[in-house]
């Protein structure tokens, strides 16, 4: 079975158990896994359409499922792959996602478009539901953007749908936004000067009370974001830390391209040799990681919370 | 300055990698260290290479008032050769000897210290050397041996200085870096920063030494940080020597390296690493 990627378009709840709990039924009578991330309230109308059948879907709270959207893809990933170890031969998947405050809104449509990309080769039928009641009208536009089917009263191909690559490379991941000045200016060197980077930071941290955990995380995903710069840019390579009551936000600027590929950070590598494995892994534990290309100048900003 | 505090503060079962880069605090390590040893009823070895500083060690105990000929005729005082000696390959069993020895005699132990220049001219000779130094390592966790092993930072070649520095106990610089070092049981134990700056040195380190490796175990709970290219190092190195030396159990990871390994399957591609609490 090849990857199905849709949207579901609707303004009441009957319309959504109508599309979904079937969806859901006729997957597990081909034996294939079913799995359910949408809102608490969405979870108890489903359970209920669904009867005796619910006991074999697998639901998942969407407050706690999409976190970051690194992470979510990575989540899925682990998901298919165990249902298919189970012996599943696909897995059908209702994921309502919960685009957050405004500010992440293009974040997470840039996600609903690399899932193209990154399960393309994936036993997978997916449905994204979208209620209008509650989504921005942008949002909901963009549904059509990146989702190549979409069901709105009737089920049809997406003329405005986007290849990812194209649709990230025209929709830039926003920054993450930061205060006044910055607390920390640093250089960036040599190799040395990326331990003087995390000592700095690691002072900042544990000044502030972090966990070892999360300042442990912390300076990964600033070893790795420094040493790209130092590896693949250019110029004057500098890195700027804000400081906030729970997060620390910190932006490594050079003067390179920048990467080539719009999907960088959302593929997991196949193998840990390969380019972009660090690059991927401060996805992962970052809860907001941007890069912006502009004015000659590439700029990593990434925040993370303790 | 810290060198010399560092030879000063060393107890039984201590394993100094001591670097040197001026003569003079060599020489005056040498002669404290050697006090202090037969201080507390220590035999007391030293091996020295011609040309470099501790030659002049008998005649600077002299100076400090020791009867340097009794001492060296009850057996407490032994200033041989280096190279003469069979350290290069066998210096595990020229200590494990010595030491039986000293308590046979009623001695509370052996105390050694090694200048390590001779080693220069013998390519095979160091290339093993941080193998030789792991055993010894683990050796003087086991009997009461005090050891130094002097390294004159002026003829070693930096990357070689630092495999050997990270196989010690104990180290008279930096004390923050990488080091490896055999805990009593036979563990092997990696610490410090494994990051990208260390990688090789991690590979080097790993592979240079997987013949003396006690046990399969590799500790790596005290590592304070690792990133990508650090686990990779610890990867790459274990396949490397898988071929003759099998896996690797890789002990105690810690949240991050787990983090890591566990984000790309990089079990698929370390196969011989197995991670385990």
């Amino acid at each position: 079975m090849a990857f199905l990627h849709e949207a579901l378009i609707y303004d009441n709840d009957e319309e959504f158990v109508a599309a979904l709990a079937p969806f859901l039924s006729d997957g597990l009578r081909r034996r294939e896994a079913a799995v359910a991330v949408v809102p608490g309230h969405h979870t108890d109308l489903l359970r209920e359409s669904l009867g005796d059948d619910a006991d074999q879907v697998a639901f998942i709270d969407s407050a706690d499922w999409y976190r970051r959207p690194a992470s979510t893809l990575a989540g899925w990933a682990e998901l298919v792959g165990d249902a298919i170890e189970r012996g599943h031969p696909s897995v059908r998947i209702v994921g309502e996602v919960d685009f957050g405050p405004g500010e992440r809104h293009d974040s997470w449509t840039r996600y609903e478009s690399a899932v193209n990309d990154v399960f393309a080769t994936v036993p997978a039928w997916v449905i994204c539901p979208y209620d209008t009641r509650r989504l921005p009208g942008r949002v909901v536009a963009d549904a059509l953007l990146t989702h190549p089917v979409v069901r709105a009263g009737r089920r049809s191909p997406s003329e405005l749908y986007r290849q990812p690559a194209d649709l990230l490379r025209t929709m830039a991941e926003p920054l993450p936004p930061v205060g006044s000045a910055p607390l920390v200016v640093m250089s960036l060197t040599d190799l040395l000067s990326v331990r003087r980077v995390r000592r700095t930071i690691e002072a900042i941290a544990c000044h502030l009370g972090w966990g070892r955990s999360a300042v442990s995380e912390l300076l990964l995903v600033v070893s790795e974001v420094a040493l790209n710069a130092l590896t693949h840019g250019r110029g004057v390579r500098r890195v700027q830390v804000w400081v906030e009551q729970a997060a620390i936000t910190c932006e490594v600027v050079d003067d390179g391209d920048g990467p080539a590929d719009p999907l960088v950070g959302y593929r997991r590598p196949e193998n840990p040799r390969q380019a972009g494995a660090g690059l991927w892994i401060a996805n992962q534990l970052s809860d907001w990681l941007a890069i912006e290309h502009r004015d000659g100048a590439n700029r990593v900003r990434f925040r993370c919370s303790r | 300055m810290l060198a010399v505090r560092a030879v000063s503060d060393l107890t039984v079962h201590d394993h100094l990698c001591f670097v040197y880069d001026r003569e003079a605090d060599a020489r005056q390590s040498l002669l404290d260290y050697v006090v202090a040893g037969l201080a507390r009823r220590e035999r007391v070895h030293v091996y020295l290479e011609p040309g470099a500083p501790g030659g002049t060690i008998e005649d600077d105990l002299r100076a400090a008032g020791l009867p340097v000929r009794d001492l060296v005729d009850d057996g407490m005082l032994l200033v041989g050769p280096a190279r003469e000696t069979d350290l290069a390959s066998g210096a595990v069993g020229v200590f494990a000897a010595a030491a039986a020895s000293a308590l046979a005699d009623g001695l509370t132990g052996l105390r050694v210290y090694v200048e390590t220049r001779f080693l220069l001219d013998q390519p095979d000779a160091l290339a093993g050397w941080p193998g030789q130094e792991l055993r010894v390592d683990l050796l003087a966790k086991q009997l009461p041996i005090t050891a130094v092993c002097a390294y004159d930072v002026h003829g070693w070649a930096p990357g070689n200085l630092a495999l050997a520095e990270s196989v010690h106990t104990r180290r008279s610089r930096d004390r923050g870096a990488l080091r490896m070092h055999a805990g009593r049981d036979g563990t092997l134990r990696l610490s410090g920063e494994i990051d990208r700056s260390a990688a090789e040195q991690v590979y080097r380190l790993l592979v240079r030494t997987a013949g003396s490796r006690p046990t399969p175990v590799l500790d790596v709970s005290g590592v304070s940080f690792v990133d990508v290219s650090g686990a990779r190092s610890i990867g790459t190195a274990c396949e490397a020597i898988a071929g003759r030396h099998g896996p690797t159990r890789l002990r105690a990871a810690t949240p991050l390296l787990r983090k890591i390994w566990e984000s790309a399957t990089w079990s698929t591609f370390f196969p011989s690493v197995r991670l385990e609490d």
